[in-house]
């Protein structure tokens, strides 16, 4: 180990363990190229602990990171990122989408239930494969977006994704233990216990369009 | 590289946006959905910082940089998880230069939505031009001796990186960067010390000799050497 990485490593593990220290005091003693590179790894280091501590920060307080997450891990695909980053484009907030939503599905619909089903494609727990083009050119409608992008985005290797989700949890997506293992904090205020969606036996118009594909 | 260890999301933020896209298309492979949204949180963030620099730097007045970052994510996120299908557990590629291509499009995109057909013209020169110009810790470069050294060694030491499997970039990132002991780097990346010490001692090799065969080193007129690069 070359004195540089030796004074390096006093400088990182200190740092990292939050220790105060001074570069300079390192610094004594080495050639000019030695003491270049000491800089240079200080530097670096130094932008790669700030990035590192806000991404500890983040994964507490950030719903954006939070809602890759549930991306990452749902079986809506990317919607639980897009579908908020298309809704700040277009200026409106989730219960505009809802309201707006049911009025194109059609004035019969439930618009609770309506709510209560977008919320879930941004939340990550409804399979993007039952939601019928009918929604999603609606939803393409309201936000300006493209309809085959927007399915896309929800059905990117969803289906064997869910299918994988479910054989290894035996059965239907425990909601509350997904929740907890993606997350700890909820930037989306409804809750989850209050959403089941039916059997297909009693599914009405509603339930047909967002579970029925 | 063996799979990487980690106790925490927290401590996946010192591997390499390779390793981390490795380690979420494996997930997504298994249906191991914790790790499928750690590995994604971790290497999102690590591009997020640069994605919006360079936003900014291709946008005008009226874009939003962040949300522009974001939406390529999503769209890379969205990428990623039609590759895990077919995921061969091959080291995939150079992530970063794989996010830029997707936020061309996504830049273009919100370029067409916002102005319509006039910035088509900006459009094309967008996706010839050149990369942002920020170093990749985005700071200021300074003007001593020592600072404009440093500057060029962190090049070199670049350059010098990316000559090595990622597998081993992994290990040079954690002993040289993020500045973990041989140990800590052994055990978070599943190779045996003396592993990680021989590939440490290769590129140290390696960049002893990038000193010496850059022809000059500005403000350099010491005679001291480097560790690394002393002549055999």
């Amino acid at each position: 180990m070359t004195q540089v990485d030796q004074r390096f490593e006093q400088y990182s593990s200190a740092a990292r363990a939050g220790e105060a220290i001074e570069l300079g005091a390192l610094l004594e003693g080495l050639g000019q190229v030695e003491r270049a590179e000491l800089i240079a790894r200080a530097r670096r280091f130094d932008a790669w602990n700030e990035e590192a501590s806000g991404y500890r920060n983040a994964l507490k307080t950030n719903p954006a990171l939070e809602r890759l997450g549930r991306s990452a891990a749902g079986v809506s695909g990317v919607w639980p990122s897009l579908l908020p980053q298309l809704r700040k484009e277009a200026g409106v907030n989730r219960n505009q989408i809802a309201q707006q939503l049911t009025d194109q599905l059609g004035p019969a619909e439930d618009a609770d239930k309506v709510g209560q089903y977008y919320h879930q494609m941004e939340w990550g727990t409804l399979p993007a494969t039952g939601v019928s083009r009918v929604v999603i050119e609606a939803l393409a409608n309201i936000l300006d977006t493209d309809p085959d992008e927007l399915q896309g985005a929800g059905t990117a290797g969803a289906e064997e994704w869910e299918r994988k989700l479910r054989k290894a949890q035996a059965g239907r997506l425990p909601k509350r233990v997904f929740a907890r293992l993606v997350g700890d904090s909820k930037p989306l205020s409804i809750n989850d216990e209050e959403f089941s969606p039916p059997r297909a036996a009693d599914w009405d118009e509603t339930d047909r369009l967002f579970l029925g594909g | 590289m063996a799979n990487p260890n980690f106790r925490s999301e927290e401590e996946l933020y010192a591997f390499t946006p390779e390793v981390l896209a490795k380690l979420f298309l494996t997930a997504r492979k298994k249906g191991d959905f914790q790790t499928a949204a750690s590995s994604a949180k971790a290497m999102a963030w690590q591009m997020r910082g640069q994605l919006i620099r360079h936003a900014k730097n291709h946008t005008g007045a009226d874009a939003d940089p962040e949300l522009i970052a974001d939406q390529t994510i999503s769209r890379a996120l969205q990428g990623a998880m039609k590759m895990a299908q077919t995921f061969n557990g091959d080291a995939p590629g150079q992530v970063f230069e794989y996010m830029m291509t997707i936020q061309r499009r996504v830049i273009a995109d919100h370029m067409r939505r916002v102005r319509g057909r006039e910035n088509i013209a900006k459009i094309e020169s967008l996706q010839a031009g050149p990369e942002d110009q920020h170093g990749p810790d985005g700071r200021e470069i300074g003007v001593t001796d020592d600072d404009l050294i440093a500057v060029h060694i962190d090049e070199l030491t670049d350059q010098v990186m990316s000559g090595f499997r990622a597998s081993h970039r992994q290990i040079i990132h954690m002993r040289h960067i993020v500045g973990y002991s041989s140990k800590e780097t052994a055990d978070a990346t599943g190779a045996t010390v003396s592993n990680v010490d021989k590939v440490m001692e290769r590129f140290r090799t390696a960049l002893g000799a990038a000193y010496l065969e850059a022809d000059s080193i500005p403000g350099d007129d010491s005679d001291t050497g480097h560790n690394g690069a002393e002549p055999t």
